[in-house]
């Protein structure tokens, strides 16, 4: 076994997004030592590519008769529930939503600066699925502004920032957790992390995926790291594709296209110059009537929004997600693959003006000016609801000391999470996770290291340097980037989900003989040899659950059971966990939702 | 097929060298993804830093024909097919290749104490209008790419990094200082250790900043003459001794304890388990 | 193990080898350069010369009412250069026997400080100085060819007194006051020991010199804190929040006024110069 450092903790924080620094704050303020650990720089995480606003019924808009807008937590929870296709654990919405709007005030105290109403309070942007307008929002930088306020916040709290330092490995003894195992980026040197009690706030996965607007970091190491420690898993079929990724140039392939656009009168057309949103094929029940039916009522929509209504190009994410997947399959996908999505008939002045951020990531990063020409765009891997399962109330895993927050951990979003959610959720359940694991950490004593643990991951880590041929880990990467791009993707059968099932199983019969080149010193190739065999067995979960649930049900789409069944599917959740080296999977009922929230869906008609 | 024709830094803080390298050229293509092409088919250990690829996030900065930018903001076709020379931001320690040790700036922001809320504020919602945040919120736009800091030639050339905090930490406390509901006496950081009087505001920050901050005009040179009010202005200082003009009303700097976060340095655990 | 051994981690940075700027950063601080020569050596010239600073008078007299005793028929256009703005002695009159030597003192030099205490306290002024004159940087990201070891920036004096760039800016206040009497002056002419209303090309020149002057001057960072930058909640000081970002938007093109109010105020001199010392005839419109 090779020499290692060792740093102690009550409290060790994986991951320094959103969630693992309100988990710091809240950590620290119990009066416990921290120490967390960023895979990248601080402040990197995928907080500051949320855009349009952090979800919180503050219930702060007017309307134009001068009265206040109606919110409350409770349509909040309605929406919610509703959004997610009610596969959510009603306890972790219940929570959310009452806390949600406390947290958001909190981190104005912390130093947020949020845009304003006139009347002084936060202003609040309506989005698609939420009832009344509650997303609370900074222009379209929402994410880096709580990123940075919880930053700053946790440096003034006082923390130990473990920067560019790679866990992969949970270390337990008797089948609770002591701490974790990883290496410093740079060095390639170990490390290893004692703690009373870890909170895992690692994020979403979203690279095993061609078209993601990921970065290189979602590769569901925290989640695997907890499978492999013998955590449950919920949900992992539920994986949100949001409509409108760039496809063209290649350049821009995956990077979002916002809700803005087509907000401002973005317009979707096929290669045949149709808008197919206005295909009645594409309208569910469950929204007929509430959209608007001509091109000329969409477009009178622009100017005068109470007498008309919204385009259906402002349906929720996953019905215009199918719709584009739809287009390309029957053969109108534009020259690319994709759609196009055109906003020029907005004007230069009023795109430049309503949209900035847009024409200018697009107009310096792609060459392509969006006031003169369409972008051509397809649904885009963006966010997964399923994760670590947790306790609504501690966010206490199935494993005694550790905790999970934010997007690794599941129960709030069920089959499809609602714009802006994600946000509230981070520091909801990151301030929860913080305190549980505090008060956790103060009633029990440090456990002990296990050595056999280390070596075994030393081994496992250094194997693809040892190895005197092979293959590359980006070859690997790739071919499982196309598999799950053709198979299980938006549009699942179970024919394309048992071929990617065999392709994944040979990839991780291939993995095995990973070679990398070079030593461990800042080398991204070793780096993506432990990345891939993480993203490996997560698709692995994430095939073999979709296979499972034999239904359609928000984001997950089987074409051969294209029915949403409520009386049966509409009741469970999938718990995958390890066995052995196989994946168990199984059906946990939902838990009961009591009467009187059960009443809030009938006062809201 | 067009070429793309890099010229990228490579080696470590022992020596190294300018590597040439071709990659196809594609459409829309960033340097970024010429780098990105170089690490999966040429050659896995180049070493480079990057997220979001969507100039949010401001990691993949480096220095690209001499000039401190975003890789993932900078297209290829400006170049016109001329080679294009990556190298990394010369303002910090060299890890390898492209990625240079930048924990100096955390460790100078660590030293800033985040908001203070005024007593009348705190515990409940601010009511506050947009003319109130608006000024605040351009210097909240920071992605922390530190392009301004590698820029800044008062840490560039003159390693006074013992002296100065650097453009983005100015940018922070401009944020904090200007705060409507902020209650501490930041001048006094910014003149000792924070270092504003070192900044000759010769705007090379406000140049490379990717998210077109007017860091000289809008945050460094407005704290530089809150600074002067309370250092350099003989004749306010004389109103304010004899009671003309209000002393300051914020509670001084040092009322706030420091809680000592530390970026932690590798080596400075306990060896073994 | 397969790994080779880490090097070690240090704090010198390595210089990447050639990535310097390929663009030709050296053009504008060293047109800028020749641009400070030129103002720096015709200014000097112009205030040690002591006369032709005026169209109607000498030092002495009013010289448009000997001409006027002399040849009625001349136009004499009332122009004052700006060089010799206020005129001190005017008001000192003991001053016009100070002599330095047998040479009489220039009454430019009473005043040509306070400007140029201005501009070369002025935030963008220093800009443009640090990096053309100091070469401190010469331009973004390229290496100082003479880095000092020991930099201090503006915390040592002399530089540290750049921080009293309100006082400069109050006297500037002042001599733009006398600016506007001068350009109110040049409306006006004299010809048979009559004052006329009438504009010539002076008349024209002024006048630009004037404004581009006034908006550099009212343009000033420290004008800008000094009418609301201090405040940090607008809303409770609405007025203030108005001209504040009035001078805010002003304050955008500081730059450009100064240049432009630099280059005018050269070509104002000149152009007395020129017509006083009867080298040319002044341009009358009407």
């Amino acid at each position: 076994m090779e020499s290692f450092e060792t740093f102690e903790y009550d409290v060790l924080v994986i991951g320094s997004g959103g969630a693992g620094l309100r988990a710091v704050i809240a950590a620290r303020e119990a009066g416990c030592t921290v120490g967390v650990v960023c895979k990248s720089l601080l402040g990197k995480a995928h907080t500051v590519m949320a855009e349009g606003g952090v979800a919180a019924a503050l219930g702060n808009m007017t309307n134009p008769d001068g009265t206040k807008e109606n919110d409350s937590w409770k349509v909040h929870f309605v929406d919610t529930m509703k959004g997610g296709a009610f596969l959510n654990n009603w306890r972790t919405v219940e929570i959310f939503t009452k806390e949600a709007p406390e947290r958001v005030l909190e981190l104005e105290q912390y130093g947020a600066v949020f845009d304003r109403t006139p009347e002084g309070l936060i202003a609040e942007r309506p989005f698609g699925g939420h009832k009344y307008r509650r997303l609370n929002h900074v222009g379209d930088r929402t994410g880096l502004e709580i990123i940075r306020t919880l930053q700053d916040k946790a440096v003034g709290v006082g923390m130990t920032v473990h920067m560019e330092t790679t866990c992969t490995r949970l270390l337990t003894e008797n089948g609770r957790v002591t701490g974790a195992f990883g290496y410093y980026r740079d060095t390639g040197n170990y490390v290893v992390f004692k703690a009373k009690s870890v909170i895992l706030a690692t994020g979403g996965w979203g690279r095993m995926y061609k078209f993601t607007s990921n970065s290189w970091e979602g590769t569901g190491d925290g989640l695997m790291m907890a499978y492999e420690a013998g955590a449950e898993l919920l949900d992992l079929e539920m994986i949100q594709f949001h409509p409108t990724g760039m496809i063209w140039p290649p350049g821009m392939r995956g990077i979002l296209v916002t809700e803005g656009v087509r907000g401002e009168g973005g317009i979707l057309r096929n290669s045949k110059g149709e808008r197919f949103m206005f295909n009645p094929k594409y309208m569910p029940d469950l929204y007929k009537g509430q959209f608007a039916e001509t091109e000329e009522e969409a477009s009178r929509w622009l100017e005068d929004k109470q007498n008309n209504r919204r385009p259906p190009e402002l349906l929720p994410r996953d019905v215009v997600a199918r719709a584009i997947y739809r287009e390309v399959q029957d053969g109108n996908g534009c020259e690319h693959g994709g759609v196009h999505l055109d906003v020029t008939h907005r004007g230069e002045a009023y795109i430049k003006r309503k949209l900035p951020s847009m024409y200018e990531q697009f107009h310096a990063m792609g060459g392509v000016d969006i006031t003169k020409e369409p972008m051509e765009v397809y649904p885009t891997v963006h966010y997964t609801m399923g994760g670590l399962y947790v306790h609504p109330e501690t966010c206490e895993t199935s494993i005694p000391g550790l905790f999970a927050a934010g997007e690794v951990a599941a129960g709030l979003h069920g089959a499809n999470r609602l714009g802006g959610n994600s946000l509230s959720d981070i520091i909801v359940f990151g301030k929860r996770a913080g305190e549980h694991a505090a008060a956790f950490a103060a009633d029990h004593a440090f456990g002990a290291i296990n050595d056999e643990q280390i070596a075994e991951e030393q081994d496992y880590l250094t194997e693809p340097l040892r190895a005197s041929s092979g293959e590359s880990p980006y070859v690997i990467h790739q071919e499982l980037q196309e598999t799950m791009q053709t198979n299980a993707m938006i549009a699942k059968t179970e024919q394309t989900l048992l071929t990617a099932l065999t392709k994944i199983q040979e990839l991780q019969q291939r993995a095995k003989n990973i070679k990398v080149a070079g030593d461990r010193y800042f080398n991204p190739g070793w780096h993506a040899a432990r990345d891939v065999r993480f993203m490996l067995r997560t698709s692995e979960i994430i095939v073999r659950c979709a296979l499972e649930r034999q239904e359609s049900r928000g984001a997950q789409w089987r074409l051969d059971y294209p029915n949403r069944e409520d009386a049966t599917w509409g009741k469970v959740n999938l718990i995958a966990c390890k066995n052995g080296d196989e994946v168990k999977i199984v059906r946990r009922p939902l838990p009961e939702m009591p009467a009187e929230l059960k009443a809030l869906f009938e006062e809201g008609k | 097929m067009e070429k793309v024709t890099l010229r990228v830094f490579r080696g470590d803080k022992t020596g190294g060298e300018m590597v040439t390298y071709e990659v196809p050229k594609v459409p829309g293509m960033v340097v970024l993804d010429a780098i990105h092409q170089i690490q999966k088919e040429q050659d896995t250990t180049l070493a480079c830093r990057w997220n979001c690829k969507a100039a949010k996030c401001g990691s993949c900065s480096a220095e690209i024909d001499g000039k401190p930018r975003l890789m993932c903001k900078t297209s290829v076709d400006e170049f016109n097919g001329q080679p294009i020379t990556v190298g990394p931001m010369r303002a910090f320690p060299l890890l390898r290749d492209l990625v240079t040790d930048v924990s100096w700036n955390f460790k100078m922001a660590a030293k800033i104490p985040p908001l203070q809320v005024l007593p009348e504020m705190e515990g409940k919602p601010f009511v506050l209008q947009q003319v109130d945040v608006d000024r605040v919120q351009e210097y909240r736009k920071c992605i922390e790419c530190f392009l301004c800091q590698d820029v800044c030639h008062v840490i560039r050339e003159h390693n006074r990094k013992d002296a100065f905090f650097g453009p983005r930490q100015m940018v922070r406390i401009a944020g904090l200082e200007m705060h409507p509901a902020d209650r501490i006496n930041r001048r006094e950081q910014l003149k000792a250790e924070a270092g504003v009087g070192m900044c000759n505001i010769t705007k090379c920050c406000t140049e490379v900043c990717p998210e077109h901050i007017r860091i000289t005009d809008n945050a460094i040179i407005p704290l530089k003459e809150r600074v002067a009010d309370d250092y350099y202005d003989p004749v306010a200082g004389l109103l304010r001794s004899i009671g003309v003009l209000p002393r300051e009303k914020k509670a001084p700097f040092n009322s706030v304890p420091n809680e000592q976060t530390k970026i932690a340095a590798q080596g400075t655990g306990k060896k073994g388990g | 193990m397969a790994t080779q051994q880490a090097p070690p981690r240090g704090t010198v940075r390595i210089e990447a080898p050639d990535n310097d700027r390929k663009d030709s950063y050296w053009v504008a601080p060293t047109a800028i350069l020749a641009t400070f020569a030129v103002f720096v050596i015709y200014s000097t010239i112009r205030a040690f010369m002591g006369k032709y600073y005026s169209t109607y008078y000498d030092g002495h007299s009013f010289a448009w009412m000997a001409a006027n005793l002399r040849g009625a028929s001349a136009i004499r256009p009332h122009y004052w250069s700006p060089f010799y703005s206020p005129y001190i002695p005017g008001y000192f009159p003991f001053l016009k026997a100070l002599k330095i030597g047998s040479w009489p003192l220039s009454a430019a030099l009473y005043v040509m400080v306070f400007p140029l205490a201005f501009r070369a306290s002025c935030y963008f002024c220093r800009k443009t100085y640090y990096r053309a004159v100091f070469r401190d940087p010469e331009a973004c990201a390229v290496k100082e060819k003479f880095a000092r070891l020991n930099y201090t920036g503006e915390t040592k004096l002399p530089a540290r007194a750049v921080n009293l760039h309100r006082y400069t800016f109050y006297i500037a206040v002042i001599l733009v006051i006398f600016h506007w009497y001068h350009l109110y002056n040049a409306f006006f002419y004299s010809q048979y020991g009559q004052t006329h209303f009438g504009v010539g090309l002076g008349t024209i020149i002024f006048l630009v010199d004037t404004v581009a002057l006034t908006a550099y001057t009212f343009s000033c960072h420290s004008w800008r804190h000094l009418v609301g930058g201090v405040i940090n909640r607008y809303s409770r000081a609405k007025s203030r929040f108005k001209v504040w970002s009035g001078v805010s938007k002003l304050n955008e093109y500081h730059g450009q006024f100064f240049w432009i109010s630099l280059v005018t105020v050269l070509i104002a001199d000149l152009y007395v110069f020129l017509v006083s010392s009867g080298r040319i005839t002044d341009i009358r419109f009407f």
